[in-house]
């Protein structure tokens, strides 16, 4: 559903994405992990066609984004790590303005917008305006209107952020009954125990560099291969994350302070 | 005062690299390429404003040398406009400028929570709007004084003076509006209240100002041009009559050093300096009590209804799946929604179109301008009507029908252009929601020219119809005008759109009552174009007025140039509207594809 061929993308000088090969099933929750300034949002930027790579290409449902980048919208839904919406406008008003872009029947719009208000708890707020929503209320809308047209892909850029703990499950919850009906989804995200609960693989990158990518078993084999932990088939995510992004001095200044 | 000037150092810092980028220097020398280009054109206009002063000063000085009373009189009285019309400026440009840096910068959150007192952070912010409201009209009204100081061979403190004058004045004006500003942001209680009183009264404040000129107007009109008769009043000068007045202050603080004029300190820069300073100073006193409630209020929002929370996720949380996707929702379980604009057609293009209208229509700052550009062009309409009558025209009828016509486009155009400049930049920060859409650059194109022709349309509308039911100048009939003013209208709003298209700037805010911040160098090779654009239209559609006056063309039949004035003018509007909409479309394109990053 998801596939990248050498995606790459260069800023200036600086390399943030390195030849990033991926390919992403049908029906797959596929997690997208790394340290800050890692090349995540860039790499989803690039795959939802709202940036040009510097080279390489992507292929959602077979088509190429950069070649119909407006066929390829239609079939994403996209989360950004920052919910910036319009302030002026109410929760309903974007909905609708979002369903009006993805040309979704006037009819069908209202009733699945009202039940996604719904769902979020946001219905008996739905006509404030936007500028006095808390930064989770915004979020909740954002990830409303990326599900408002049904999309086959949904990309999710750090979903969780900023939601309370009800709201985070209920997004999981979501994820997995989407996914159960084969929706792709692809999110990056920092917490690592969300990665490792709900992800059916996961890949993980730094300075733009996929290090590692598959199941748990596979990212255990991988961290063996480097050798360095003692014990790789009893570690957790984490501990393969700190091992295969090289974060094993700032592990032993951890314990350290942890005494 | 140490806490004051660190925020204005980090103000000034980001002021110089405002605009730049981490993509090294190519993207560093098209700014500065830009910047260039924008000064060159701010100079460009300085210098035409200033020679047009010169002319009129020398002029002046050469013909009635021998009544020098009569040369004071009419300089006091161009001056005095002159000096009113600064505050006519401050009064349309620099209400959204205070109200935007003391409530809306996007620092007060973080400045606010470190132990700075109000005073301090106000205080900067003070001078911060103070350094806006100054660089948005001293290069339109500094070179008309100084062209006059010029032609009239003032002394070279006059030009220091009037500096002086013009900075002491923006002073007053930021002040005194920062104080109303922060005693209805914190006794009025609600937002919706705050932002009528406000809009209301600066509205009725611009009213009082341009009502007053009028007034004058009217009066040097009665008197007319009668050297004897100015002579006569150059006795009494009337400006003692008035002495309360802040811009008869202005004026005397410019003509302060010059001798012969003879007003004393006291009465020229001692009450501006003063009222000025202690306005400031008020501000700052007034921010320990004031500022920080109403800023708080400041970010309030309307509340919408409240209906009782039924706890109803668990109901819902099955109904999301693709298959079922809200079609067993039962209707009238959940509270009716108000119907929105936005979901009156299923397209994109109205979706965008209606989205941006909606929240414009939510910009208290909007509903200002058109205030105030109604009331300006009631005074427009009043001076053109009164000061020309279609008798004085003789045979230049033809000629006065364009003129007329175009002078109306060319101050519709003024608020088209305006929005123009702004209408990508106005999805700032949630420009992601339309890039990750499935959205054609030439769709997005339309609602945009549709939105940026918007406001010019209904402002010539309104003054066609007024002119055509209020003045007897001779006019086009509006089933000509009209047609005319809208083609024109829309190619100049297509160039303003173009601009905005080659360099958006995202960062602008259109929230509260803070209107956009201004792209200096933009704005001004925006208006410019449109400026040289009205005339280039004006020019053709004039054609057949003017054209016998050239011995080559005189042969011409006046059919024939009817049609060369109509063909001219469709091919400027169509070669602009391609033009501009290939350009703004490719630029589109880069921007949505993400390629411009």
């Amino acid at each position: 559903m998801i596939t990248t061929y050498d995606l790459t993308k260069r800023f200036g000088d600086m390399l943030a994405v390195d030849s990033l090969d991926l390919s992403v099933g049908a029906g797959e929750i596929f997690g997208f992990l790394g340290p800050n300034g890692a090349g995540k949002t860039t790499s989803i930027n690039m795959m939802i066609g709202i940036l040009t790579p510097t080279g390489g290409r992507v292929e959602l449902a077979e088509i190429d984004v950069a070649k119909d980048p407006t066929k390829a919208k239609s079939i994403t839904g996209y989360v950004p790590d920052q919910p910036n919406l319009y302030e002026k406008l109410t929760a309903w008003e974007f909905l609708m303005f979002v369903a009006n872009l993805h040309k979704v029947e006037k009819g069908r719009a209202e009733k699945k917008a009202k039940n996604l208000l719904e769902m979020f708890e946001l219905i008996d707020r739905a006509d404030e305006q936007l500028g006095g929503y808390s930064h989770g209320m915004r979020q909740k809308v954002v990830i409303a209107s990326a599900l408002l047209h049904e999309p086959k892909i949904l990309f999710m850029d750090e979903p969780t952020v900023g939601l309370d703990p009800a709201s985070a499950r209920l997004v999981k919850d979501i994820l997995r009954e989407l996914a159960s009906e084969g929706v792709t989804v692809f999110m990056s995200t920092h917490i690592l125990e969300i990665a490792e609960r709900m992800c059916d693989r996961v890949g993980i990158i730094q300075k733009g560099r996929l290090l590692a990518v598959g199941n748990m078993d596979d990212l255990r084999q991988a961290a063996a291969a480097k050798g360095a932990m003692k014990h790789p088939e009893a570690s957790t995510l984490e501990d393969l994350f700190i091992e295969l992004t090289g974060g094993s001095d700032y592990a032993e200044v951890s314990r350290y302070l942890e005494g | 005062m140490d806490r004051t000037l660190l925020i204005l150092g980090v103000e000034l810092r980001q002021a110089f690299r405002a605009g730049s980028s981490a993509d090294g220097k190519s993207s560093r020398a098209k700014r500065i390429a830009r910047n260039i280009m924008g000064y060159a054109v701010l100079l460009t206009i300085a210098v035409f404003m200033g020679r047009g002063a010169y002319n009129i000063a020398a002029n002046l000085s050469e013909e009635l040398a021998a009544c020098p009373n009569v040369v004071r009189t009419v300089w006091v009285n161009l001056m005095s406009g002159l000096s009113l019309g600064i505050f006519i400026m401050f009064f349309m440009t620099g209400v959204s400028v205070v109200y935007q840096t003391l409530y809306e910068s996007g620092d007060l959150k973080f400045l606010l929570s470190t132990p700075t007192p109000a005073g301090s952070v106000v205080a900067a912010k003070l001078i911060v709007a103070l350094v806006r409201n100054l660089m948005a009209i001293v290069p339109f009204m500094y070179p008309v004084w100084v062209g006059y100081g010029a032609g009239s061979g003032a002394p070279v403190s006059f030009y220091i003076m009037s500096l002086l004058a013009i900075v002491f004045a923006a002073l007053l004006f930021t002040a005194v509006v920062a104080i109303f500003v922060m005693l209805v942001m914190r006794i009025i209680p609600t937002q919706k209240m705050r932002q009528i009183i406000m809009i209301g009264s600066l509205a009725v404040g611009f009213a009082f100002v341009v009502v007053f000129q009028v007034f004058n107007a009217k009066m040097a009109r009665s008197n007319g041009l009668d050297t004897a008769q100015l002579a006569q009043a150059a006795q009494g000068w009337g400006l003692g009559n008035t002495w309360y007045l802040p811009h008869v202050w202005v004026v005397k603080t410019a003509l302060l050093t010059t001798s012969e004029f003879g007003f004393s300190f006291a009465e020229s820069l001692l009450p501006l300096a003063v009222t000025a300073v202690g306005a400031f100073a008020s501000v700052i006193g007034l921010s320990t009590k004031a500022f920080l409630a109403g800023w708080s209020a400041a970010r309030e929002v309307e509340k919408g209804r409240k209906k009782p929370n039924g706890r109803r996720r668990r109901r819902a949380l099955l109904r999301i799946g693709r298959k079922v996707a809200g079609d067993d929702l039962a209707e009238g379980v959940s509270p009716a929604l108000s119907d929105t604009m936005i979901r009156r057609h299923v397209s994109q293009g109205w979706g965008i179109f209606a989205k941006d209208l909606t929240i414009l229509m939510r910009q208290p700052v909007i509903w200002y301008s058109v205030l105030v550009a109604l009331v300006a062009s009631g005074f427009y309409i009043y001076n053109m009507s009164y000061g020309m009558r279609s008798g004085d025209v003789g045979s230049m009828v033809g000629l006065m029908k364009d003129i007329v016509l175009f002078v109306l486009v060319m101050m519709s155009t003024i608020s088209s252009s305006q929005m123009a400049g702004m209408c990508i930049s106005m999805d700032g920060e949630s420009l992601w929601a339309i890039r990750s859409m499935p959205i054609e650059p030439g769709t997005y194109y339309n609602s945009k020219m549709a939105l940026a022709m918007l406001p010019g349309s209904a402002v010539f509308t309104v003054l066609a119809l007024a002119m055509t039911f209020v003045s007897d100048l001779p006019q086009y009939p509006l089933y000509v005008s009209l047609p005319v003013g809208y083609a024109a209208i829309s190619m100049l709003g297509s160039i303003g759109l173009m601009f905005d298209a080659i360099k958006p700037n995202f960062t602008i805010r259109m929230s509260g009552a803070g209107g956009p911040k201004r792209d200096a160098s933009k704005a001004l090779i925006s208006m410019g174009v449109s400026l040289v654009g009205t005339f280039l239209l004006g020019v053709a559609f004039a054609f057949k007025g003017y054209y016998s006056s050239f011995s080559i063309l005189a042969g011409i039949d006046r059919q024939v140039a009817t049609c060369i004035s109509v063909i001219a003018f469709t091919a400027i509007v169509v070669a602009g509207h391609v033009v501009a909409r290939s350009i703004a479309i490719g630029n589109i394109k880069r921007m949505l594809r993400g390629e411009s990053n």
